[in-house]
């Protein structure tokens, strides 16, 4: 590498070495995990906020509304801190106590922080996915003698997931490279790895192209997968693309 | 109550700092980070856009490319690229500009997908049409093509500015005094007024982030949208001679679209 | 279709080589020519450097930087550094002078040098909630904080090893502030910082917490970082703080900050100074 007169010698030998090697696998587990449990929580919370969006009741549909209008409207990054330093401060009964002795809450204020933030963009376009479902359809499952419920476990939500599935995997894809954020809060996932080797060894640019690389293949490798499962359950892609608003 | 009363005396500090004397820091610091960034990003967008929809492979791939790998990194990582990588290549440059150029990074990678979209969005009949009227290719592009394809693009713009607004409370990250970082540094002199001190962060934020969304949703009834997030890397079977992946991802990745 | 990217591929690098820099004689005559000298400051630890609630960029480190600049004769340029930077820019030059409380450590002298003398004297502490935990011994099995950047992630454990065989766990913040935050929220046990910051930082409620032990527990001589090798720079920053010391700018500035009326007052005395037994008290300059 000399050649390129770069102003950095590369010791290749860094990511391999002990304790930086285990600071690197911990933190590629541990981003797995907060994307895995962010997306499966943020697709239940944000379907259900979805639901209660386009209900008819009004207690319903105003605090789901002010929700996503204040949550989505602030950084993902106010969440993280914001479950990190505020929420233990402010439950009652000595529970913030207990919170903040708990030794693994970065991860769970992580984890709750993306959730918020990740459940209200999900809940848009599960409503979108909501409202796209023909009035057709409805009227056939009303006729069929199917209940409120029925009609949505059984003929809507299955509808509406196979269109908005394109968004829904790229929002989960933004989501599981938003949990770098979680470096913010000291939590010990990847990228928190990299700049902890960086801070020790004055020299991070080794590791910081190993998780750049992580972070780029994993993400186009779920893009592959998601455009698989998109062809497997063939949906025409390119009609759904910024109609159904 | 008297907390967000107390907070309110620290106004200027929320806003812009100690400006005229000082650095310029606070809320408005966001707003000049998302403005450059989406102007530089806008620049380069087109540019990067366009050459994604050319004809020419050493235009094509290249273009692709560096889209498709800037929007699979997350930001974070751009903006420690910058910070650590740059100075090593000899760029000597600020606090201000290195998050200003990861930004911008970022937000081109986006933007040219919007422009790719409205691009396409455009019937191709319109520039046979154009040429058929004796303009150059570079003429019909900028008198036909463009302006019809920024009215398809404005309100993803809008939108896309007000996401990128969020991001900029990333830079914090690097010691970036902006809105978050002022209102860690408020929190932090007085301890127990955490609450009321995020509070102020978050009110800070809203107001921008919903007079934006707002103007977007307006702007979004009236010319429909195209959802700039959604992600998928076209990269044609050619393309991934480039990338070191296994056989099974690249057959997998190959979209039909393609040719 | 190998051919042609063979072609590209040489092409990218012939671009990428000429990114290169012309290494210039010396640091110094660069410096001169340039006319400015490009200081790094910190802005997270108060009392060395920090941001007032006024949003001025203010401490110690930036007083003393700016009376060097002056005393140098060269315009100052400041260059925000934190914990992880700065060293790094030091190292690839971004930046002629390191000032961000920078302890002296061995394993930076690999990166780095330092100007002689360290121009502050303070040490290590554990931070604790007061009466909580009474030795080094007992913070075995405990939660650690330390700022990410900070040697104290694996001196810490490795000092607590000396004394108990539990290991401590150890978690790293982004800044000084956060992790005071956390240690009085009970996230940590406690908080392995410089004793003058750790002052400054819990500034009234100071009263709740002390040293574990009262001690510290590692020496941290506060040097200004200058480029490797790089002896003519290093040595006129040496003359210029060691000037600065004798002529009196260096006391002025030392008790605008930590004089009994000062800022930040201190107990001890952290000026760099000989040994009283053998010298009395005089401060650490070399004689002309």
């Amino acid at each position: 590498m000399k050649f390129l007169n770069l102003r950095y010698d590369f010791d290749w030998g860094i990511p391999f070495r002990e304790p930086f090697l285990g600071w690197l696998i911990t933190g590629v587990e541990l981003t797995l995990l907060i994307a895995a449990v962010t997306a499966v929580l943020s697709l239940i919370i944000g379907t259900g906020l979805a639901i209660a969006r386009v209900s008819r009741f009004k207690f319903l549909n105003i605090p789901a509304r002010i929700y996503v209008e204040i949550v989505r409207n602030i950084p993902g990054l106010f969440w993280l801190l914001f479950f990190y330093f505020v929420f233990p401060e402010i439950l009652p009964f000595g529970l913030g106590d207990k919170l903040h002795a708990y030794s693994k809450y970065s991860v769970v204020a992580g984890i709750l922080g993306l959730t918020v933030d990740n459940s209200a963009y999900v809940s848009d376009i599960v409503r979108t996915g909501l409202l796209s479902v023909p009035r057709g359809r409805i009227e056939a499952a009303v006729s069929t003698g199917l209940n409120r419920l029925q009609q949505l476990r059984h003929i809507i939500l299955p509808e509406a997931f196979r269109t908005i599935l394109p968004p829904l995997g790229s929002r989960m894809i933004h989501n599981f490279k938003n949990s770098s954020l979680c470096m913010a809060i000291a939590a010990p996932e990847l990228t928190w790895a990299t700049q902890q080797v960086e801070s020790i060894t004055f020299r991070g640019l080794e590791v910081t192209i190993f998780a750049t690389i992580f972070y780029i293949a994993l993400s186009l490798i779920m893009a592959a997968l998601l455009i698989r499962l998109e062809k497997h359950l063939n949906i025409d892609l390119t009609s759904i693309k910024g109609q159904q608003t | 109550m008297e907390f967000f009363l107390e907070q309110f005396a620290n106004w200027k500090f929320y806003l812009i700092g100690a400006y005229p004397s000082g650095p310029l820091t606070g809320l408005t610091l966001n707003i000049v980070f998302a403005l450059i960034s989406i102007t530089i990003g806008l620049f380069f967008g087109i540019i990067f856009g366009l050459g994604r929809v050319s004809c020419r492979r050493y235009i094509k791939y290249p273009c692709s490319i560096f889209i498709d790998v800037v929007r699979s990194t997350p930001l974070l990582m751009i903006i420690f690229w910058s910070y650590f990588f740059l100075p090593v290549l000899g760029a000597q440059l600020s606090l201000f500009w290195c998050a200003a150029i990861s930004l911008s990074v970022y937000a081109a990678a986006y933007q040219a997908e919007i422009v790719r979209a409205g691009f396409l969005a455009v019937p191709f009949g319109q520039m046979d049409a154009a040429l058929s009227t004796g303009m150059s290719r570079f003429q019909a592009l900028i008198y036909v093509i463009l302006p019809q394809a920024f009215r398809v693009m404005l309100p993803s713009f809008v939108s896309f500015f007000n996401s990128m607004f969020k991001n900029t409370s990333t830079v914090y990250i690097i010691g970036v005094v902006e809105l978050t970082r002022t209102g860690i540094i408020i929190s932090q002199l007085k301890p127990n007024r955490i609450f009321a001190a995020y509070m102020c962060m978050a009110i800070g934020f809203w107001v921008v982030c919903y007079t934006l969304s707002y103007a977007s949703q307006i702007l979004e009834k009236k010319l429909g949208v195209i959802d700039y997030e959604t992600y998928k890397p076209e990269i044609c079977r050619q393309d991934l001679v480039l990338f070191p992946l296994p056989k099974v991802v690249k057959n997998m990745l190959v979209s039909n679209k393609c040719k | 279709m190998k051919r042609r990217s063979l072609v590209v591929l040489f092409a990218a690098l012939l671009v990428m080589s000429f990114i290169s820099y012309a290494a210039a004689a010396s640091l110094l005559e660069e410096v001169t020519k340039r006319g400015t000298v490009r200081i790094g400051n910190g802005n997270s630890t108060p009392p060395m450097n920090y941001i007032d609630e006024k949003g001025e960029w203010t401490g110690f480190d930036v007083d003393l930087s700016n009376a060097i600049a002056e005393k140098l004769g060269l315009k100052l340029e400041r260059v925000l550094v934190d914990n992880k930077t700065r060293i790094a820019f030091l190292a690839n030059r971004s930046i002629d002078i390191s000032m961000a409380n920078i302890s002296q450590t061995r394993s930076r002298e690999e990166q780095m040098d330092y100007a002689e003398p360290p121009y502050f004297w303070t040490g290590k502490i554990f931070y604790a909630k007061k009466g909580k935990i009474k030795s080094i011994k007992d913070l075995g099995g405990k939660k650690i904080g330390v700022d990410q950047g900070s040697n104290a992630f694996t001196a810490a454990p490795q000092e607590i090893a000396k004394f108990t065989d539990k290991k401590p766990e150890m978690l790293s913040f982004q800044n000084s502030a956060e992790g005071f935050l956390a240690l009085k929220q009970g996230k940590i046990d406690a908080y392995s910082q410089d004793a003058q910051i750790m002052a400054s930082v819990a500034g009234n409620l100071s009263e709740e917490y002390e040293a574990v032990g009262g001690s510290i527990w590692s020496p941290g001589l506060y040097g200004i970082g200058v480029p490797e090798n790089e002896s003519d720079w290093r040595d006129k920053v040496s003359f210029t703080l060691q000037d600065m010391m004798k002529d009196g700018t260096y006391e002025k500035i030392y008790q605008k900050w930590f004089g009994p009326k000062g800022k930040s007052p201190l107990p001890i005395n952290a000026r760099p100074r000989l040994p009283k037994d053998t010298f009395g008290d005089m401060l650490y300059t070399w004689p002309d």
